[in-house]
């Protein structure tokens, strides 16, 4: 059975309708911590990246300017009722610039794509820019894993000046979603026109 | 406050406190110990492997439905391969690795310290792949058989991690 392809190209957006805007280098992406095994010895286990994230389903992250404190509680909240032992929430602030310095052969490892949803316009996903087999997403995860910041308390990765990511995310959507639907009437309409 | 303590002489050799009285100053002990039950407090070497099974069956445990959203639970033939691959361990020389769940079902085991580094996993699908790393070495291990044997090049990594 033929699987879908991942998107891996940076430079156009996976999620075209909901889409803020492509993920720049200068963002800050935050990735959730939902398991407490992977932090119980204090730090960060590898088991925390999933290889098959890396390799085909992207590592789940949030653009840290589209969205907010609150809207990152409400999803732990939400998975807390399911899960009643996780009592905090952790994430791991990363920096896009550096995770796409780091390069092999001269080929940058990680992609960072947008991945926006409907009413998630923050989401957005890192995978690896070519796709390879277990044992080469494993050494990527060793990258990827030495490069990483230390994972804080979620309260601690935003400041007052944060709290309205989502709402310009939002905003951000709904022009996405109207220029989609424009573009759609528009190419319709000409179509017509031309036969 | 005064003081009365026992010991545990061990057959095999091994002297173990077995019991201190501490009693305050001006009660005197009038009475007399004629049995004593003496608990086994620790043992004197550490079991490896059963610790390790211990956790896995832990793990097993913990895991019957996913803890991320879009995650799913290892298979029980992830864990019985973990298990088969402990037990294969010379483990006083490899150390112990910590071994986790990763949301996509993985049973991974992981050996690391400042310069040495290993990161193995199960699926539960027959195979194993490894990435391990020392100064100036490096290896890769893609679907290698559950039931073989631990590759050299893997045990020489780990039982310099360990």
């Amino acid at each position: 059975m033929a699987t879908k392809e991942s998107h891996r190209d940076e430079k156009s957006s996976a999620s075209r309708w909901f889409s803020p805007d492509l993920v720049r280098d200068e963002e800050i992406v935050l990735r959730t911590i939902f398991d407490p095994h992977h932090v119980e010895s204090g730090t960060l286990s590898i088991a925390a990246v999933s290889l098959s994230d890396l390799r085909s389903r992207g590592w789940s992250v949030d653009r840290k300017k589209y969205t907010s404190l609150w809207k990152l509680k409400l999803n732990q909240l939400r998975w807390h009722h399911r899960k009643p032992d996780l009592h905090r929430c952790y994430v791991i602030p990363i920096n896009v610039g550096t995770l796409r310095d780091y390069k092999t052969d001269n080929n940058q490892i990680f992609s960072i794509i947008d991945l926006a949803f409907c009413l998630n316009p923050a989401h957005a996903a890192i995978l690896l820019s070519v796709k390879g087999g277990d044992g080469a997403a494993r050494k990527a995860r060793d990258t990827l894993m030495a490069g990483l910041p230390a994972y804080i308390d979620v309260s601690k990765a935003f400041s007052n000046e944060d709290r309205w990511g989502w709402s310009r995310g939002m905003f951000l959507q709904v022009i996405a979603i109207l220029r989609a639907l424009f573009l759609c009437f528009f190419y319709r309409a000409k179509l017509k026109l031309t036969s | 406050m005064k003081t009365i303590s026992g010991q545990y002489v061990d057959p095999f050799g091994s002297i173990i406190p077995a019991f201190v009285v501490y009693m305050p100053a001006g009660v005197s002990f009038a009475g007399e110990i004629t049995t004593i039950t003496v608990p086994v407090v620790a043992s004197q070497t550490r079991d490896y492997a059963k610790e390790l099974l211990n956790r896995v069956r832990y793990l097993q445990s913990t895991y019957v439905t996913p803890y991320e959203p879009a995650g799913t639970v290892p298979s029980a033939q992830a864990f019985k391969d973990a298990e088969s691959f402990i037990l294969k361990l010379p483990l006083t020389r490899t150390g112990m690795p910590s071994i986790n769940v990763a949301s996509d079902g993985e049973v991974n085991f992981c050996w690391s310290n400042d310069d040495t580094h290993i990161d193995l996993g199960f699926f539960g699908n027959g195979t194993y792949s490894y990435y391990g790393r020392s100064p100036g070495k490096e290896i890769i291990g893609e679907k290698v058989e559950t039931n073989s044997e631990v590759p050299d090049d893997l045990l020489g990594i780990a039982i310099s991690a360990g």
